[in-house]
């Protein structure tokens, strides 16, 4: 038979991952339209074909990040931006 | 230089008041100058758990408004003379008591002071965005029970966002024999789970219950060696931590000394 403190602990870590992993209203929706912001200054890309997803463990989030059918920009381009 | 410490829990309940009062007397008694500034604002309790209920003329509320001086709302212990109270508004919340005018006050008192601790009020709305924003060090206190350690987890990610150099985690009412029987969480256990080192373990222990209704906070017994020893920890830096199975061999005590 466990322990109760051992399912305790086990409870404990359960809650908290999900604690970790809630978001909040429209976090999706922001997170991925300022990260199309940003990335528009280096690739070409249609913020329709951009993915992003997170995958969040115990002590590691994951970002994943994909552009279909984009291109890196032309280097002229963004080193204005950036100054 | 002056310490400003806030004693922080997130749930209610768990000891926050009990842990200043007595971090507070403990180390007033090494001669260091300390003043406990109660931020409960309406759910004040640190005058009573110091039984200084009937001596409060002002309060800091008072203090902010102007209608005394910050010197006058301060209460002076009577048994360690290098202990002041100053108390928290008795009525209601007021648009006075601000994060700034609270901030101002704890500075002013960090100029005459060597440690200004500051008692939290549960939750994490206005008071408690007021309290931390007004300290440097932050101690968060828990009990082994599932739902405290989860706000206090959510506390240590809160606090994250604020200026401190540091911040350490207090487990209260610690059952030794039921860590040793396996039925609760050890402090090793927790503090691994929400990845803060624990600054001070302190035993579960009936003389607080019996002390709290008379009004006195006990030094003599075995939670009143752990919040010693809590103490000297925050003065020095150290890491003495209280041991609440004394009957354990010398291979288990190393081990809880290690953090294993």
């Amino acid at each position: 038979m466990k322990k109760n403190a051992k399912i305790a602990s086990e409870r404990l870590k359960q809650v908290l991952l999900s604690d970790k992993i809630a978001q909040p209203e429209k976090f999706n929706e922001l997170l991925k339209s300022e990260v199309v912001t940003v990335l528009s200054n280096y690739f070409e890309l249609f913020p329709s074909t951009f993915e992003i997803n997170l995958a969040i463990s115990d002590n590691v989030i994951d970002i994943t990040m994909r552009v279909k059918g984009g291109r890196i920009k032309p280097y002229g381009n963004f080193v204005t931006e950036i100054h | 230089m002056s310490r400003r410490i806030v004693v922080t829990s997130g749930k209610g309940g768990v000891g926050k008041t009990t842990v200043t009062a007595s971090i507070g007397i403990s180390i007033a008694e090494t001669g260091k100058r300390v003043v406990l500034v109660d931020a409960d604002i309406g759910l004040n309790n640190l005058d009573v758990v110091l039984a200084i209920e009937n001596k409060i003329v002002y309060d800091i509320l008072d203090v902010i408004s102007g209608k005394c001086k910050l010197k006058q709302a301060l209460i002076q212990d009577v048994n360690v003379p290098t202990l002041f109270v100053l108390p928290s508004a008795k009525i209601c919340d007021s648009p006075l008591i601000t994060a700034q005018s609270f901030r101002n006050v704890v500075h002013a008192l960090s100029l005459s002071y060597d440690y200004v601790i500051i008692d939290c009020p549960a939750g994490i709305d206005n008071g408690f965005h007021r309290a931390v924003s007004s300290a440097d060090e932050a101690v968060v206190v828990t009990t082994p029970a599932v739902s405290s350690i989860r706000d206090a987890d959510k506390v240590l990610s809160l606090l994250s966002s604020y200026q401190l150099n540091s911040v350490g985690l207090v487990v209260n009412r610690v059952r030794g024999d039921m860590v040793m029987r396996g039925e609760m969480m050890s402090a090793g256990d927790i503090s691994r789970i929400v990845r803060t080192a624990p600054i001070g373990v302190i035993p579960e222990d009936d003389c607080i219950t019996m002390y709290s209704a008379v009004g006195r906070v006990p030094f003599d017994t075995q939670s009143g060696r752990a919040f010693k020893m809590l103490a000297t920890n925050i003065i020095s830096g150290s890491n003495y931590i209280f041991d609440c199975n004394q009957r354990r061999g010398v291979l288990e005590r190393l081990k809880s000394f290690l953090g294993y």
